[in-house]
């Protein structure tokens, strides 16, 4: 570079040592672009599996047998949801009389079924049709009460009833409902669910999905990896986007409700570890003991999306409330919406 | 000295003002959100006072205010700016590789500390021993 001594140093000499500084900067430059391209042939190498395992059923009954905070917290909006002996009955009274022992408590389903066993008593005089007695089996305790009313969701959107309830039918059953959801779900490659109980109902919730922007469902595996990473392939254009946007990550949580319940949402907001929770929780299937009962025109099926935003890598998700995308959009972009409009997916 | 000076301010001046026009650009694309207080916050520190040190002297030296030294050891120049390039580097490094690991962005920035600071003191060592190195 520079030989002592430089005293009065040539323009010539200051010419011929231009070159050997500018290699610094150059060398520089390229050994920043050979440590960014080992960095991302190192992150490639990592790819840690996203796909984390769920509980199995098993565990999932025993761990609904102890509610949580969450869960038994809305005990008295259950009981004004599910008046006792008003299994089908959506419509019935909040101020019912309670009818036998059950003393208004449990949620909806135990609530009715308890209505039906105690109905060997004389039956008050009420509006609707007598239910049909239905004897409380084990499930009603195990089976576990999805967060009543629901706490408030990114998007709603109540699904037709077309989609549901097919011209041929004579009767639904929720079992036939359960199989028209999963079959969609299946499709769509929804695979992990679970089942919770709501009052006069069930509730499907989904595993969480990483989507885009745009409400559409990424490829596995980014799609179901619990965090995201804004260049999980590399190139170019993907780093020069994540280098210089904020490319925040987009989870989803959908949540399908069956009932004849119309119901609001709590004003609380779920968190993201929290919602995650719901699929570990909840039944594997729904109970032999439920699928039989009756699908009336008072049922709907309302479908909640839960959808979170991750401002970067390694930042904590918020609740989206309201999302950007209404819930027709959100089920559209995840192709259920037309996986549950096909004619030939159900039963 | 006069060369070796204006050859490492040139050094630091294009670097920082590349690594200047990268925030600047990540700050105006949302790249921080909110935290783009916390991003200038972790690079002023990182190169200003090293910038300030050279503009100072560069400056003095216009005026001619400062003792003119004729001779430079080599190794002490080469040492300087092999630190100092090594040093822009791994601050670049920082701010480039955000998008590859699973770390955010402000939190990489905050944990690179702890390798900039000790090696920031080294640099502004030797750039402060040849910046106002006098020739007894």
């Amino acid at each position: 570079m520079l030989g002592p001594p430089q005293r009065n140093e040539p323009n010539n000499k200051a010419r011929r040592s231009r070159p050997r500084w500018i290699w610094y900067v150059v060398g520089s430059v390229l050994a920043l672009v050979v440590l960014v391209v080992l960095a991302s042939v190192a992150v490639r190498k990592q790819a840690p599996s996203p796909l984390p395992t769920s509980a199995s059923p098993g565990e999932e009954t025993g761990a609904s047998t102890q509610p949580t905070p969450k869960e038994s917290e809305p005990e008295e909006s259950r009981k004004t949801a599910a008046p006792p002996g008003v299994t089908t009955g959506g419509g019935g009274p909040a101020e019912a009389p309670p009818v036998g022992g059950g003393g208004g408590g449990g949620g909806g389903i135990v609530g009715g079924v308890t209505g039906g066993v105690t109905g060997a008593m004389p039956p008050p005089p009420l509006p609707t049709p007598a239910p049909k007695p239905q004897p409380e089996s084990a499930w009603s305790a195990k089976f576990p009460q999805f967060p009543w009313p629901p706490p408030r969701a990114s998007a709603t959107v109540v699904l037709p009833d077309e989609f549901l309830r097919r011209p041929a039918d004579s009767v639904l059953r929720w079992g036939d409902v359960d199989r028209t959801l999963t079959s969609a779900l299946d499709a769509c490659g929804y695979f992990d669910r679970s089942y919770y109980a709501v009052p006069d109902g069930f509730a499907i919730v989904t595993r969480l999905e990483q989507m885009q922007a745009d409400g559409t469902s990424k490829a596995p595996p980014d799609r179901w990896a619990v965090e995201y990473k804004p260049v999980a392939s590399f190139s170019l254009a993907l780093y020069l986007r994540a280098l210089f946007t904020a490319d925040p990550g987009f989870y989803r949580i959908i949540v399908f409700v069956v009932t004849s319940q119309s119901f609001s949402q709590r004003p609380s907001e779920v968190s993201r570890e929290e919602a995650m929770t719901w699929l570990q929780r909840g039944l594997d299937r729904l109970p032999a003991d439920l699928a039989g009962r009756e699908y009336t025109g008072q049922y709907a099926c309302t479908a909640l999306i839960y959808q979170f935003e991750q401002p970067g890598s390694g930042e904590g998700a918020k609740l989206d409330v309201p999302s950007d995308l209404p819930g027709r959009t959100q089920l559209e972009r995840a192709k259920l919406w037309q996986a549950l409009g096909k004619p030939a997916i159900g039963y | 000295m006069v060369t070796c000076k204006r050859r490492l301010a040139t050094l630091w001046f294009v670097g920082s003002g590349f690594l200047f026009l990268v925030v600047t650009l990540q700050t105006i694309l949302g790249k921080y959100g909110d935290q783009a207080t916390d991003a200038w916050g972790w690079l002023l520190p990182t190169i200003l006072p090293t910038l300030s040190l050279i503009l100072g002297v560069l400056v003095m030296d216009a005026r001619g205010k400062t003792m003119k030294v004729e001779e430079v050891d080599r190794f002490l120049f080469d040492l300087t700016l092999g630190l100092s390039a090594v040093y822009l580097l791994m601050v670049a490094l920082t701010i480039f590789v955000q998008p590859l690991v699973s770390t955010g962005a402000i939190a990489l920035m905050k944990q690179s500390k702890l390798w900039l600071g000790p090696f920031q003191g080294l640099v502004s060592g030797s750039m402060g021993a040849f910046f106002v190195r006098r020739k007894g």
